[in-house]
């Protein structure tokens, strides 16, 4: 008797231990797949294409007319009209150049300014980068402070200098020598450009003041700038794909 | 063992979960600038009068030029040049005298005040001073100093043959104060010569002026 009780008491123990170890049931695919995906978001750059620079003996300087007809000045041995650099995204962009320049023949490109008693043709040229930061909206709005601010000789003071050279490779840049701050972006639509959101950018420099022969409308040269923009990681901006277009 | 790897499977799934936005670095994309760049010669720009007229007036009668009178027996009415140009120019000019055929007049190369001379000459020089745009503008040249006396260093005579002054004047940039070169024909005649004055007595002076800018480290 007391053997029987204590096998069906033992099988009842039995089974109520195997039930409290009861493992619970497993869906029968046990996997979980993880799919990675490039998230491609533009970047929007605008950039001058071209642009016109004077080698200027005399010192004449362009002028340069706003929308209202304001004249202004642009004196110096070299100038250019006003070239803009405008970030239409909406991440921190930093800001590399590669500048090749070729001169006409029997113009030289010099790292330093000529001398004062300098008979041959020779040209300084320093590439310059400046971010202001009062040029904020959209396009339509923004030309009149481009051309104030490019011809105040304020905005050059501790400008990002690039000096150019005559070889056939050219000068390249590995620190940023701009840093395009982001655009007004709502909702995905562009609703202008944000502080320090453009360069402004010229060439700068010296020449010959009066060479043997004198210098002829011939004489001149030809840069080409490319630019490279990346993301600056600092800045909280995630960006994958680029484009880029002209004004 | 079939717990750890469950648990193990589920570990590794929250790790991808959490980098799923991964920052992908953009490709360099490049955007292009060609600035061309050329030597800005200024232009030369110079108004220049077509005609003007010289009177000889060998008996000193009074003529009024301008808002004055004058009674030199060698009379023109002033006029100039005027420098339209950004830059400051040099002026180089050449004279050239020619005696109308008719006439036995004689281009003198010195002053015939008291020299004696009984023949029919004319003693003629080319002079240029600075002005401005007013008396141009007002055709009032009655402030110019005109230098009295004939002197070779600064004018230029008057003779068949040419004669060429470089840098007889240097005019400023357009606008600017002495922007014109007042020009006009000064001299002297002998009075009564022993063939009197007629009017075949004519004379045709041509000035042919040459402009340069001043080299930029003059300016």
């Amino acid at each position: 008797m007391n053997t029987l009780k204590k096998r069906i008491l033992s099988s009842v123990v039995a089974v109520a231990a195997a039930a409290s170890m009861a493992v619970p049931a497993f869906a029968a695919d046990p996997n979980t797949v993880v799919t990675g995906k490039y998230s491609e978001t533009p970047i929007d750059v605008v950039v001058t294409t071209t642009a016109d620079a004077i080698i200027n003996p005399y010192g004449l300087g362009i002028k340069v007319e706003d929308s209202l007809g304001t004249s202004y000045p642009i004196m110096g041995k070299v100038v250019t009209n006003p070239m803009t650099v405008k970030n239409r995204s909406e991440y921190t962009l930093d800001v590399n150049v590669t500048a090749v320049t070729t001169a006409t023949s029997g113009v030289s490109i010099v790292s330093s300014a000529p001398t004062a008693s300098e008979t041959t043709k020779q040209v300084k040229l320093d590439l310059q980068f400046a971010t202001p930061s009062g040029i904020t909206g959209m396009d339509e709005l923004i030309g009149d402070a481009i051309i104030s601010t490019y011809a105040a000789s304020d905005t050059w003071s501790g400008a990002a200098a690039v000096a150019l050279d005559g070889t056939t490779s050219g000068v390249s840049t590995t620190s940023a020598v701009a840093t395009l701050k982001p655009a007004d972006i709502q909702a995905g639509t562009f609703m202008g450009y944000g502080s320090e959101g453009i360069v402004l950018v010229r060439i700068t420099g010296d020449c010959t003041t009066n060479p043997t022969g004198g210098w002829a409308d011939t004489d001149g040269f030809e840069t080409t700038v490319t630019y490279k923009f990346t993301p600056n990681t600092s800045a909280a901006s995630s960006s994958s794909s680029s484009s880029s277009t002209a004004p | 063992m079939r717990h750890k790897k469950i648990a193990a499977l589920l570990m590794s799934a929250s790790i991808l979960a959490g980098s799923y936005r991964v920052f992908a670095l953009v490709p360099p994309n490049g955007s292009t600038t060609v600035i061309e760049g050329v030597c800005r010669i200024p232009e030369i720009e110079v108004t220049v009068p077509a005609t003007g007229s010289v009177y000889i007036n060998p008996l000193q009668l009074p003529v009024w030029i301008d808002s004055y009178s004058e009674d030199n027996q060698i009379l023109s009415f002033p006029d100039a040049i005027q420098n339209q140009s950004e830059i400051p120019i040099i002026v180089n000019a050449t004279v050239t005298g020619q005696v109308g055929e008719s006439s036995d007049m004689i281009l003198s190369t010195v002053s015939t005040k008291n020299a004696g001379f009984t023949s029919k000459r004319v003693f003629i020089y080319f002079e240029m001073m600075p002005a401005n745009v007013e008396n141009v503008l007002y055709w009032d040249y009655s402030s110019i100093e005109w230098v009295q006396a004939y002197d070779p260093a600064k004018h230029i005579l008057v003779q068949n043959a040419s004669n060429t002054k470089n840098n007889i004047i240097t005019l400023a940039a357009a606008g600017k104060e002495g922007c014109c070169g007042a020009f006009r024909l000064a001299g002297d005649c002998v009075s009564f010569p022993t063939n009197e004055w007629n009017g075949n007595d004519q004379l045709t002076i041509g000035v042919a002026f040459t402009f340069e800018a001043v080299p930029p480290d003059q300016i």
